[in-house]
């Protein structure tokens, strides 16, 4: 009988631990949006992966960064090739290590960002906020905290217009409210809330705001 | 036409003539277009929730006790600039980027002027409201409702 679950209740690095402690003969389906990975076990090893481009211990790096997928532990199951050498233990370690190493990147891109976009004059404070309103990363000259007016709504009824008005998204939003200066802007799929000095005036930042987040 | 009305009038116009000014409108606290002037073919349906969208983003503030007094929209060449001030907002669409420092001061001129207009005054009185009101009454969609929950 094969064992079906969800990574987010089971993580891949002890579904790989159990069956190779157990020297387990399976191949582990893993399937996210359509997308479908392979991890084979022999013999107390894992023997070969397949992660659409990737094959190999590359595919069972990418399989780690998943954070959710379905997955099905089928035994008795011969790999059609052996791509992976190394030892189970060493490759888990491995794999780990890079995705600490790829979160750590990420983290260090919106750092980047913040130390960019706070170097423009009269900046107070960065904040990164989903779609959904929830504040992902924060930067900010220390004791300038402030609480998001709720960015995400105001970019929300900023988009509503524009559908009235039949155009495409707004670049920005610039509101002024006598102490000081809030402009949102659209990066990706997430919005960045600045907080400005009241004497900063949004044409003569936004050039500035534009390049800092490689917007044209 | 009586005076009053002339008055507004000939305010609006003063915007209206920018180089590149499509619409203009004054609406009150509670998003009623009062008064509108431009070549912009926009019903007052649009017209009206174009203001009450604006009204929102300032009672988001007005929630935390600051007063927003300018709330403006870029898009690549066209412009939303408003201005809020005793219950009156004054908004325009524009499409010409090089006029908008001149179309402020010339909203901040025609905004203190309107607001000396007895028509207005009156108009302004007979809508005021609190100025969050239309964060909790109006048609909101299941993702506004979502946001407006985490305030």
């Amino acid at each position: 009988m094969a064992l079906i679950g969800n990574l987010k209740d089971i993580k891949l690095p002890s579904l790989i631990q159990l069956n190779c402690m157990e020297r387990n003969n399976a191949k582990l389906t893993i399937e996210r949006s359509g997308k479908f990975g392979f991890i084979y076990f022999e013999g107390g090893q894992v023997t070969h992966a397949e992660f659409e481009p990737y094959l190999g211990e590359e595919a069972v790096f990418k399989l780690l960064s998943l954070p959710e997928a379905r997955f099905k532990v089928e035994s008795d199951v011969k790999p059609p090739v052996r791509t992976i050498q190394t030892n189970w233990s060493n490759l888990l370690l491995d794999g780990l290590n890079k995705l600490d190493h790829s979160q750590d990147e990420a983290e260090n891109q919106y750092y980047r960002l913040f130390e960019r976009l706070m170097t423009i004059k009269g900046a107070v404070s960065v904040s990164l906020i989903s779609e959904d309103g929830h504040l992902i990363d924060q930067g900010q000259h220390p004791d300038s905290v402030k609480k998001d007016p709720n960015a995400a709504f105001i970019m929300l009824q900023a988009k509503k217009m524009a559908k009235t008005l039949d155009l495409d998204n707004p670049e920005f939003v610039s509101i002024f409210s006598g102490q000081q200066r809030y402009i949102i802007i659209l990066f990706h799929q997430h919005y960045i809330l600045m907080q400005m000095d009241k004497k900063v005036k949004s044409e003569v930042v936004m050039p500035l705001i534009k390049q800092a987040i490689g917007k044209k | 036409m009586n005076k009053d009305t002339v008055m507004i009038e000939r305010w609006l116009t003063e915007i209206n003539t920018l180089p590149g000014v499509e619409t203009v409108f004054i609406a009150s606290g509670r998003g009623s277009v009062l008064y509108n002037a431009g070549k912009l073919k926009l019903s007052s349906k649009e017209l009206e929730d174009i203001a009450l969208r604006v009204l929102r983003i300032g009672a988001l503030f007005n929630e935390k006790d600051e007063n927003v007094s300018e709330i403006e929209l870029f898009w690549k060449n066209v412009f939303i600039i408003s201005k809020i001030s005793n219950n009156i907002l004054l908004t325009t669409i524009c499409q010409n980027p090089k006029i908008l420092p001149l179309l402020r001061i010339t909203l901040n001129v025609s905004l203190s002027h309107l607001l000396q207009e007895k028509k207005i005054i009156k108009q302004a009185k007979n809508h005021a409201t609190d100025k969050t009101l239309v964060l909790r009454k109006g048609k909101f969609d299941e993702d506004e409702l979502s946001l407006l929950s985490s305030i």
